[in-house]
Parts: structure tokens; C-alpha cells; sequence
């Protein structure tokens, strides 16, 4: 009897052992282990996607950052302070960073890059302050930036990516080892800064469409689809792919060409506002991935007063501004067209359908007060062309708009005054102003009041028909944990870390 | 020893009894039981099973109608606005804003055109242009549209191309749209049945439109052919103008699956709803466990029951049972309560009767041995005495005549001196029984002791006209013993084998030597012992001689037992008796040997 419950309690033993070595998790796979696969889908949603544009998020960085508020915050350079009255701009570089070339990316080597930067046209026209620097130097880990006058958006305009040299060299997460037209594959930069990326190599490949992008996702071939549109954000979310909304900083416009003298009443501006449903066509089109935009300036900018009003949707109205603008309902329909007190041609890239389908929408919207609103479809580069050459009467953009007034200030300062990307010919003499308050100011008290001020500035003179601002969806393996401090996840690739079996499990 | 027997041998009768009487009741009132309960598992199991896979169909043939209507009413929607394109008085412009707000009301129309009767678009409600083909040879026809066959568009939803040809009177033409059923996919994703259970559509061809299970929808992107899916395989079976929704059990993705399917005979689509079938017959199966739960209980408290019945039942029968074995082992005291007033205490009242009875005459018994023995005692003192005092007496009357005679004066000595020593050995064997003479012990010569006084009685046999021999152990024998007493046992013995043996009788006197023994036999060819005394021989005034107190092997058998041995007999009537002692052997040797 005494030996049974001994070989008892010998075989209990040895089976609890055996249970709970056969529980133990798998071990995480080691970094130099793990890849990811990232679909593109080139069905395109906006102007931006791109392999290209893809690549620089994970190779460049910038010195500074924009907060999700709009605030910069640290990057490259850990902290900096104002001299000299407000005209010498002293940046901090963080230790131990260094270039995909191995070089420190301290003195004169971060002073060449950085130079090549701010001095590139396209980043002058995105961020004027850059316009205002007149000397860059180095002083040990500092970089000092000497300015003509004193510019407070200096340090927002600090975030355009060091990517402009002849030949440029990033300090980013990831360097590519090779690249096509449609894919492209990069590794692990071993010396980033803020530490070796969990995720050795990323591999990169454009797809026609989302269907075929998703169903790669789906047979487990990719790991992540970049961008999901609305419509198929419900039926792509499972238990082992989650999809993450990104807010952007863009938002839907119908530009009209001010110059257009049909344009040029704040009055009629102000009625294409008033007359656009704005609400119905975020849940109907953008399927609640978006909200309704009120007017140019990002509404979670610090410095956004929520107390101006925002365009309701109030086509009574609008009908009512466009009759005093005189352009009042014709009695008898013509044989062409249906009878309109405003007809005009909008512009419209092929085959960037959640634009169309945002454009027929307010098209519907604008009837129904009387404005026959045409489209005519180009192809990309046509749109581009004309739209800078300013061939066209009204055009469909997603603006970049955020997160602070400087993108604001881009598009809609007045182009006599400075050279942005103000093609639409729109002039306000008080934005114009406020603007300036804006650009030098480094009171946060005074640009609240002149952020307020601007925006009712654009309330009563709108530059154009403001829709909705954009929001993104990417589709991601649920095997990757994705940090959730930042507010798109691709920013934060190289430190996705790999779900354990047992993690993956309880999250089902 | 023997009481812990009797328990334990109580106990097990009582168990058989109880169990046998428990079995009993269980028998007759279980069975029907188990029988009932067995039906009713199966019936009721089967029943619950019906009824689940019956509702999961109505479930599908509702589900499968309300996605009938949509996709239907869909292309009627198209139908109504074709109604309203027919208008012959309706410029492009006013057909497009037609199609523009149709399309903006209806999600399910991602784009509508309208072609001339020369395919040249009219109107459309997108942004452009489209070139939307009309459905071709592989189109079906319903509700007057022509329908492509549904495939899985761009964003993953089911689409389809549907046109409807205007007629030549309305200048003719075609009304195209891309026919989009996003609302296809929340339908089926909301068609749950219990928990786990989902919907799933599947085409003609066999490939999958819709799916309620996430985990399993990118089977749809894959456009993985569920052809041999069980229930869309009995549907095709069934028939294509079949309407009966089919069921059926199996297994898939590591899980065993209850699957019922119904037609969309108008769409030549099949949907299926499948749920775990832990799930889908939970009922059942708890019925069924409750079931065996509940007939399991019943049974184990019948048997409990009437165990404990059967106990109650018994115990009175146990009592008297052990009564009477007490009484038999001469518990006379014993008596029984059973309070009961039936045939049981019927018998316990006859039982304590019995016992007084018995009480009364043992004691009777007791009277009349004990006068027996006294009879016997006293006869036995009158014999053994009478003669040695009447010889007394009779020399004391001569001697008054012959007391000069000094020759009989010395004879008158002896006799006295005899009779006198005749007289002590009587008393002296009283004396024995009532306190026995302590023994001294020393080593002994068997073989001597036994030759010796075989040899002093050689006379007293040769006198009786019976022929004793001796038979010795080769090996010395030596005992611890007192040789007075083995002498007189000797002497009791061998004096019995005289006397019981006639003459031309045989008397063998031997001695064996065994391991640990002596054993000394004296064996004669008397006229035996009967069987029936044989086990009082040894008893206190026990005798088979018609005189005598009967205390000689009694005597002997005390003082055997004294010196730590044993006595037994044999005997057979007419053939003759053997007496037995055995003593044990010592290594001791006497220091001088003892002589007689």
C-alpha cells in the first residue's frame, strides 16, 4: 500500500512536470530574426502615398518633431533655446546620433546636412520660416541658427526631413539595401540612436489595388497594409489583423479659383460653406474616419479656439448669401444643364476614388442651392500641372493642413507677399496680418488671440470650400505589439515588438 | 478470537441479506426506472436535436429570404429608376441629376450610367465617364436586369454589374450600375445563432461572397472554392429547383460543426449557417446528462433504501441469530428484545422462554450430575474403604483371641499397616483433586523408569493371565520430571491396562523418542473405551469401572500436565485402548541418576 502511493505520488510528479514544461511559451524570436512584409496599395487615396514618401519616414529624420497639438517637439535635437532677442535659435543635438554612413552626425557634418535642408526650395515654400535664417553653425553639439528677424515658427519648420543633401544619408531606424519601382527592402540601422530596431528588415511592395494588397494580408504574406480605406476597414479587421485609425493633417477642399471673379464674394465662398452636409458625408463617405472641417486651421492646433463658430450645414442660408451675391435662381432651365445660378468646372484626379465620391457629394449639395458644379477627370500630373498653372476654376485637393498655422499660412497667405503654394488667388489683408503676428510671435497668449482672430477671419472670407479632415486606417498583423504613444504607428516600426503565443491567445 | 469470528461472520450475512434485500427493491422499482430513463434519453436527446437543427433552418430560410429581398430589391430600386429614364421628356441633364441622387441614396450603386441604344454614355453619376461593361454571356436574368455573376470587387465587397435595357421607345438604351452589397456583409455578419454560430454565402460556383466568421472571411479574399463544403454539396444534390433546406454534421477547422443551408433559388446562391455542435446541442446534451444525473441519483437512493430497509428488516432475525449462537455456546443468559408485535416478536418472546428454559434445566442437569457424582464418590470411598476397615475390623476381632499367637500378632501388624496405607492412598487421591501435590522436577531416565516399573508389575499382569512387553527407545531419554509421580502414573496406567484387558490379553508398554518428545504408550487389548466417555476420561470422578472414585487418570493427567506435558488416548471397543504421555526432552542430565 505504502509503495502504490509513492509510485503515485512519483507519476503525479513527474506529469505535473511534464504539463507545465509542455505550457511553457515559446521563446520570443530574436531581433536578427524578425522581418516584416508592408503593402502599399497603389490604388491611390491621396497625393502623398508613395513608395518614396514610405521610404523617408523610416530612413530621414528631422531635428524637431510636430506634437500631436502642433507644438515641436524634440528629435534629432533634444532641446533649444532662444538668444538674442529672439533671433539666434541655439538646438541641442542628442548624443551618440550618427548617419546611415557611419559619420557623427555632430558640427560640421550635421551643419552640411542640415543646410542642404533649409535651404531647399520646396521646404522654404512649406515652412517660410526657414526663409529667415541666415547662417547655420555648429558649436560642439549645438547647432546655432542666426536669424534675420525673430521667427517663432522656426522650430516647426525644423521638422522638414534632413533628406536634401546630393547625396543624402539619413539617421533613421532603417537604411534601404535595395530598391525597385514596386518594392523595396531596408534594414535595421545597428547604430540608431534610441536603440537597435526590434524589427531587423522591412520589406516594402506595391500593389494595384487593396483587394490585392488585403488578400495578401489575409494569406498571411503581408504583415501590414499601409492604408486601408474606409469602406473596407470593417471587413479587413479580425482577430488576427487589427486596423488602426491615423488621424491626418489633411483635410478635403474644393479650391475655387478667387481670381475667378464668381469666386471672389466672401458672400458666395461663404455659401458653397453653408451649403455642404458635411456630417452626412463623414459617415456616408469617410465612414466616420474623419470629422467635419470648419475652416483651414487644425482644430487640435494648442492654440484652436473652439469657441468661433463652424459652418452648419444651413443650404437656406447659403441659397439666401448667394441671392444677395446676385447670383439668384433662373426661372427657366436651359436644354443643357439644369437651371443654376452658378455653373463652374472643378477639377478631379483620376482614379482617386474617395475624392470623387467626396466631390459628388458636395456636387449633390451644391445643386441643391443652385450650383451646377462639372467635373472634369485628369489624369495626376495633368491635375498637378494645372492646378499650379492655375488653369481651372475650382479643384479638389486634399490640402495639408496641420498641425499648425504655418500650413495654413502655405497655402492661403496672399501669393503677392510670399511665394507658397497660394495658386488660388485668394487675398485678405487681415489674414495677412495675422499671419505676421504668428509668424514672430513667441507668446503663446498672443498667438491664442490671433489664432482666434484668423479663424474667424477665414469664418467670414472663406479661401474655399473646407469638407472634412482625413483619416487613415492601417491594417496590422496582430503578431506585432504596436507601442501606443504615437499618433501614426508607422512612425514607431522599428520598435514593434514581436506578441508572444500566449499574448496573442488572450487578446482573441 | 472466536467472538471477532462471529462479528465479522455477522456482518457478512447481514450484508448479504441487506445487499440481496436492497437488490430487491432496486430490481423492482429501478429497472422500469433505467428503462424509462433510457428511452427518454434518446427520445428526448433526439427530439432537442430536431428541434435545434428545425430552428437553425427556419433561422436560414429567414435569413436567406431577407438577403433574397435585399439583393431583389435592389434591382427593382434599379427597375423604378429605369421607370423614371424612360421618360421621354427628361434631358441628359435631368437623367444625370436622376442617377446622381439615386446613386447618392442608394450605397449599393457605386456607380450608374446610362448608355444610348449605340452604347455612348448618356449620363452618369460619377465624376466621369465610365466604362462599365454590360454583363455578359454568363449573366443571368432577373426582375427584368441582366446580372453578371458576383464577384468580389477592389474594396472586398461582392459586386456585380446590372443593367436593364431600356425600351426602343425611350430611345432605347441600357441602364448600367455597379451593384455593390456592402449591406450583404453586415446582414450576414449579423446572423448569429447562439453564440458562436454565424452565416455564410456562397455562389453557385462555389465561391464564398460572405462571411460572418472574421477568422475564416479571408477565405473570401483568397476566393477559396467551397465546392465540397457538406451542406452546399447536399444542396447541389438536392436539386436545383429544390427548396428544402438540408442539414448536416461535420467537422472543420478542428471543431465538429452542425451546417444547414438553403437556396437563394433566385440568386443561385447558397447560405449556410453553422454553429459548434457543443453549442447547437447544449440543450440536449444537458438534458441527457440531468437525465443520467437524476436516474443515477434515484438509483443509489433506492439502494440506500432499501439497504437501509433491509437492514431494519433483518436485524431483528440478526438478533435472534446471535442469540442462538450465544445460547450455544453456553451463554445462557442471553435473551433478545425485539420490540416489535409481530411474527418476529413472536419469536423473540418463544426465544427468551426457550433460554429460561434452558436455564431451569441445565440447572436441573447440574443437580442431578452432581448427586451422580456424589453417588459415584461416595460408592467409590464405600468401596475403596469398606474393604481395607472390614479387613481391619475382622483382624481386630482375631486379635483379641490370637494375641498370644506373636506369629499373628505380626501378621495382624501388616495387615493394619496395610489396610492403613490402602486408606491413605484414597485419601491422599482426594487430597490430589481438591490441591495437587507440587512436583518436584529433575532429570529422569525415561527408559529406566519405564523399564523398572514395568518390570515391578510383571507379576500383577503374569497373576491376570495377560502378557506385558516392553519396547524401549534405543537413545537415552531424559525428562525433567518427579519419579514418584511418573512412577505413579506408570503404575495408574499400566494398573488400568490390567484391568481392562482379559486374560490372554496383551499389554506393550514403549517409549519413543520424537525431535523435541518422549512419548511413553501404554497400549492393551482390553475391551476399549466407547467413544462417547472418551472425552470425560480424564475428568475428576470419571470411571468405566463399575467401582472406584474414578480419580486415577484424572490424577494423572494434572500431574502430566504439571510437568509440562500431555496425556491423550486412543481406544476402540473390543480392540483395546492406547494412552499416550508425552513430556518434553531436556539436554539436562541428573547428577547422580535417581533410583527407585
Amino acid at each position: 500500500m505504502k509503495r502504490r502511493r509513492i509510485a503515485a505520488s512519483i507519476s503525479c510528479g513527474v506529469s505535473f512536470l511534464l504539463l507545465t514544461c509542455g505550457d511553457a511559451p515559446a521563446p520570443p524570436p530574436s531581433p536578427s530574426d524578425t522581418n516584416i512584409v508592408i503593402g502599399i496599395p497603389e490604388a491611390r487615396t491621396d497625393l502623398e502615398n508613395g513608395l518614396d514618401q514610405f521610404l523617408r519616414l523610416l530612413t530621414f529624420e528631422s531635428l524637431t518633431n510636430n506634437g500631436a497639438d502642433g507644438r515641436p517637439i524634440p528629435r534629432l535635437a533634444e532641446r533649444w533655446e532662444w538668444e538674442n532677442d529672439n533671433t539666434r535659435l541655439r538646438l541641442f543635438l542628442r548624443p551618440n546620433v550618427f548617419l546611415h554612413d557611419g559619420r557623427s552626425f555632430k558640427g560640421d557634418t550635421a551643419v552640411a546636412v542640415v543646410r542642404s535642408a533649409i535651404t531647399n526650395r520646396t521646404n522654404v515654400t512649406n515652412f517660410p520660416a526657414l526663409a529667415d535664417v541666415v547662417a547655420v553653425s555648429a558649436e560642439g553639439d549645438e547647432l546655432v541658427f542666426d536669424l534675420s528677424h525673430p521667427s517663432a515658427t522656426l522650430p516647426e519648420a525644423l521638422t522638414v526631413p534632413l533628406d536634401k543633401a546630393e547625396t543624402p544619408v539619413g539617421t533613421g531606424p532603417y537604411r534601404v539595401i535595395e530598391q525597385t519601382d514596386t518594392t523595396a527592402t531596408l534594414e535595421a540601422f545597428d547604430r540608431y540612436y534610441q536603440g537597435k530596431p526590434t524589427i531587423n528588415r522591412v520589406g516594402v511592395r506595391i500593389f494595384n489595388t487593396l483587394r490585392s494588397a488585403s488578400a495578401s494580408l489575409l494569406r498571411g504574406e503581408l504583415d501590414v497594409v499601409y492604408d486601408v480605406p474606409a469602406d473596407g476597414v470593417e471587413f479587413v479587421r479580425n482577430d488576427d489583423i487589427d486596423v488602426i485609425s491615423v488621424p491626418r493633417w489633411y483635410q478635403h477642399v474644393l479650391t475655387l479659383n478667387v481670381s475667378d471673379s464668381r469666386f471672389k464674394s466672401p458672400l458666395v465662398r461663404r455659401a458653397f460653406n453653408l451649403a455642404v452636409d458635411r456630417a452626412a458625408i463623414v459617415k456616408k463617405v469617410l465612414r466616420g474616419a474623419g470629422e467635419p472641417s470648419g475652416g483651414p486651421i487644425y482644430p487640435r492646433y494648442w492654440a484652436f479656439d473652439p469657441d468661433v463658430p463652424n459652418y452648419a450645414f444651413d443650404p437656406v442660408t447659403a441659397a439666401a448669401l448667394l441671392d444677395s451675391a446676385g447670383y439668384r435662381m433662373p426661372k427657366a432651365a436651359r436644354d443643357d444643364g439644369a437651371p443654376a445660378r452658378l455653373r463652374f468646372t472643378c477639377l478631379l484626379p483620376k482614379d482617386f476614388t474617395v475624392w470623387e465620391r467626396v466631390a459628388l457629394e458636395v456636387q449633390k449639395d451644391l445643386f441643391n442651392i443652385g450650383i451646377d458644379m462639372q467635373f472634369k477627370v485628369v489624369p495626376m500630373e495633368e491635375f498637378g500641372t494645372l492646378v499650379s498653372e492655375k488653369k481651372f476654376e475650382a479643384a479638389f485637393i486634399d490640402i495639408i493642413s496641420g498641425p499648425t498655422p504655418t500650413r495654413t499660412y502655405m497655402w492661403w497667405r496672399s501669393a503677392k507677399a510670399f511665394k507658397g503654394r497660394n495658386v488660388f488667388g485668394y487675398e485678405n489683408q487681415d489674414a495677412e496680418r495675422e499671419f505676421g503676428i504668428l509668424l514672430r510671435s513667441t507668446n503663446d497668449a498672443a498667438i491664442r488671440s490671433s489664432t482666434s482672430r484668423l479663424q474667424r477671419i477665414f469664418y467670414d472670407d472663406p479661401p474655399a470650400l473646407f469638407v472634412a479632415w482625413d483619416a487613415r486606417a492601417r491594417a496590422i498583423n496582430r503578431r506585432f505589439v504596436v507601442p501606443g504613444d504615437s499618433r501614426d504607428p508607422m512612425w514607431t516600426l522599428w520598435k514593434w515588438t514581436i506578441a508572444s503565443p500566449r499574448r496573442i491567445a488572450l487578446d482573441k | 478470537m472466536d467472538d471477532r469470528l462471529a462479528t465479522q461472520d455477522r456482518s457478512g450475512q447481514m450484508r448479504r441479506i441487506s445487499t440481496r434485500f436492497a437488490l430487491m427493491m432496486a430490481a423492482a422499482a429501478v429497472v422500469p426506472l433505467l428503462a424509462y430513463g433510457a428511452v427518454s434519453i434518446i427520445s428526448v436527446g433526439e427530439g432537442a436535436e430536431q428541434a435545434v437543427i428545425q430552428g437553425n433552418q427556419n433561422v436560414a430560410t429567414r435569413a436567406g429570404g431577407q438577403i433574397e429581398r435585399y439583393v431583389l430589391d435592389s434591382i427593382r430600386i434599379l427597375n423604378a429608376v429605369a421607370q423614371d429614364l424612360r421618360r421621354t421628356d427628361l434631358k441628359p441633364w435631368q437623367q444625370e441629376r436622376i442617377l446622381l441622387n439615386f446613386a447618392s441614396q442608394f450605397g449599393e450603386y457605386k456607380k450608374l450610367i446610362l448608355l444610348d441604344e449605340n452604347g455612348k454614355t448618356i449620363a452618369s453619376s460619377g465624376a466621369e465617364a465610365s466604362d462599365i461593361q454590360l454583363p455578359g454571356a454568363d449573366s443571368v436574368t432577373l426582375e427584368n436586369a441582366l446580372i453578371s455573376r458576383f464577384t468580389i470587387d477592389d474594396d472586398l465587397l461582392p459586386a456585380a454589374v446590372v443593367a436593364i435595357q431600356l425600351p426602343q421607345g425611350s430611345k432605347g438604351g441600357w441602364l448600367v450600375g455597379q451593384l455593390r452589397l456592402e449591406e450583404l456583409w453586415r446582414t450576414v455578419n449579423s446572423i448569429h445563432v447562439g453564440e458562436t454560430g454565424y452565416a455564410l454565402v456562397i455562389t453557385d460556383e462555389g465561391y464564398p461572397l460572405a462571411h460572418g466568421n472574421a477568422q475564416l472571411r479571408p477565405m473570401i479574399a483568397r476566393r477559396d472554392k467551397q465546392d465540397n463544403h457538406p451542406v452546399f454539396a447536399a444542396l447541389h444534390a438536392a436539386g436545383r429547383d429544390s427548396k428544402k433546406p438540408v442539414s448536416a454534421q461535420y467537422a472543420s477547422g478542428g471543431k465538429d460543426l452542425l451546417g444547414v443551408g438553403v437556396k437563394l433559388a433566385s440568386l443561385n446562391w447558397v447560405l449556410i449557417i453553422e454553429q459548434p455542435t457543443n453549442e447547437a446541442f447544449a440543450i440536449s446534451t444537458r438534458l441527457r446528462q440531468q437525465l443520467i444525473v437524476s436516474i443515477t441519483v434515484a438509483l443509489f437512493a433506492m439502494l440506500l433504501v432499501g439497504s437501509l430497509w433491509g437492514r431494519r428488516f433483518i436485524e431483528p432475525i440478526l438478533r435472534l441469530t446471535r442469540g442462538t449462537r450465544a445460547l450455544a455456546a453456553g451463554q445462557l443468559d442471553t435473551r433478545v428484545a425485539i420490540a416489535s408485535s409481530d411474527e418476529l416478536g413472536q419469536l423473540g418472546t418463544a426465544f427468551n422462554t426457550m433460554a429460561d428454559r434452558l436455564v431451569e434445566l441445565q440447572e436441573d442437569v447440574r443437580k442431578k450430575e452432581r448427586h451422580a457424582m456424589f453417588g459415584r464418590i461416595a460408592i467409590g470411598l464405600v468401596h475403596d474403604l469398606s474393604h481395607p476397615i472390614q479387613n481391619m475390623g475382622n483382624s481386630c476381632k482375631l486379635i483379641l483371641k490370637m494375641w498370644d499367637d506373636e506369629e499373628y500378632r505380626e501378621s495382624f501388624r501388616r495387615t493394619i499397616e496395610r489396610e492403613l496405607a490402602q486408606i491413605k492412598r484414597v485419601l491422599d487421591d482426594l487430597r490430589n483433586v481438591a490441591r495437587p501435590t507440587p512436583v518436584e522436577r529433575f532429570p529422569i531416565d525415561v527408559n529406566k523408569t519405564v523399564a523398572d516399573l514395568v518390570d515391578s508389575m510383571m507379576t500383577t499382569a503374569a497373576n491376570a493371565g495377560i502378557t506385558m512387553a516392553i519396547e524401549l527407545a534405543p537413545e537415552e531419554i531424559f525428562i525433567e520430571g518427579d519419579l514418584f509421580a511418573l512412577n505413579r502414573i506408570y503404575r495408574n496406567l499400566i494398573t488400568n491396562a490390567v484391568q481392562a484387558t482379559p486374560p490372554r490379553g496383551r499389554i506393550l508398554v514403549r517409549t519413543l523418542k520424537q525431535p523435541d518428545d518422549v512419548v511413553i504408550e501404554v497400549a492393551d487389548t482390553g475391551c476399549g473405551i466407547p467413544a462417547d466417555r472418551l472425552d470425560s476420561i480424564f475428568d475428576d470422578f470419571v470411571t468405566t469401572k463399575r467401582r472406584g472414585l474414578g480419580l486415577g487418570l484424572a490424577i494423572s493427567k494434572k500431574v502430566v500436565e504439571q510437568m509440562g506435558g500431555t496425556i491423550a488416548v486412543t481406544s476402540q471397543v473390543g480392540v483395546g485402548s492406547t494412552f499416550s504421555v508425552r513430556f518434553p526432552l531436556t539436554a539436562a542430565r541428573p547428577s547422580q541418576i535417581a533410583a527407585m
